[in-house]
């Protein structure tokens, strides 16, 4: 999964990149560059925060809906262990649910590891250095350069 | 004849990155995919187009490549490239204006299209001393968004090939086109 297609993350970035003017196209001349200031680097730590934090419920949502489904089939199973076909029907139903859960968990599990590592370098790094690693992050695994070659 | 002094292909784009001469590549701060996106995807999609209508292209634009271009009797040279502090960046890298004058034989009587952004001291200095060449390119100091420029010259090639209208002509006539359909943010 090279790319993180999510919407919200994709804003986060690009406000801040705009903020920094490094979203707007390049002209053939010269074009003065706006340094990266501390403040700006603190936006986007605000930003992910906030998105870290509603990441962290919905995981928590997945798990429970996790624990949930599988309460369930007990259940189910427990109800209908005489009959061989619902039996068939609902480990099929449960597996398929729990597939679902994990797929998306793992999106959630790709999403929070790229937000913690972009957190520690925009708190490690100089301002400029974390703003030059926020572009190419955003540039390589955020948005879907137009019929990229690799 | 279609000139290049930027990259326009990933190879080149990362030999620039490290180049001391040259700082167009640099000001994409490395990233090939924003570089791509603004430039060679655009590039890719008007060649085809451009080699159909007949236009000449040269990539990778040297200094001496641009000097053999001048003697080679073209009636148009389009030079597409990036401007700094009185120097435009050829693919070997700046070269500073009073050369690039020097280069331009006296006799060259054909229109050279600077696409550079704002190389106003080359061009005062192409008109006081080269006098038989014309010369086209950018007064206002708008920035010279390069992707635009590369459809620009598409509808302009194409127009020359319906119309029968000097290069000159063909290029207020499609100024004025695009003017008056998308305003004049790039003109």
């Amino acid at each position: 999964m090279r790319q993180l297609q999510v919407e919200k993350l994709k804003q986060d970035f690009e406000t801040y990149l705009e903020r920094i003017g490094r979203l707007k196209e390049v002209p053939l001349g010269e074009d003065d560059e706006q340094p990266v200031k501390k403040e700006d680097n603190q936006h986007l730590i605000q930003l992910l925060d906030q998105h870290v934090k509603s990441n962290n419920s919905l995981v928590v949502i997945a798990i429970v809906i996790l624990c949930l489904s599988f309460l369930g089939t007990i259940l189910l199973l427990l109800s209908y262990r005489q009959n061989p076909e619902a039996i068939k029907l609902v480990a099929g139903g449960a597996m398929m649910l729990a597939l679902g859960v994990v797929r998306w968990l793992h999106k959630f599990w790709i999403q929070k590891t790229f937000i913690a590592i972009a957190l520690t370098i925009l708190d490690k790094l100089p301002p400029e250095q974390a703003a030059d690693v926020m572009t190419r992050l955003y540039w390589t695994f955020i948005r879907q350069p137009y019929k990229l070659q690799r | 004849m279609f000139a290049f002094g930027i990259p326009l292909t990933k190879e080149a784009f990362l030999k620039d990155l490290g180049h001391p001469n040259k700082n167009f590549a640099r000001k994409f701060h490395g990233v090939w995919e924003k570089y791509f996106e603004e430039i060679v995807s655009h590039f890719e999609m008007v060649r085809p187009r451009l080699i159909e209508l007949g236009v000449a292209l040269c990539p990778e634009l040297t200094f001496e490549k641009f000097g053999h271009l001048l003697r080679e009797g073209f009636d148009v040279i389009i030079l597409f490239s990036h401007w700094e502090e009185d120097a435009i960046e050829f693919f070997d890298g700046f070269v500073d204006y009073r050369k690039i004058v020097e280069t331009i034989p006296e006799s060259f009587d054909g229109v050279l299209d600077l696409t550079v952004c704002h190389p106003e001291r080359l061009v005062v200095a192409l008109r006081g001393e080269r006098t038989r060449c014309l010369i086209r390119s950018i007064r206002e100091k708008k920035k010279l968004i390069p992707h635009y420029w590369l459809y620009f010259f598409l509808a302009l090639f194409t127009h020359l090939k319906f119309c029968n209208l000097t290069y000159l002509q063909a290029v207020e006539d499609v100024a004025r086109g695009l003017q008056k359909k998308f305003g004049g943010a790039h003109l």
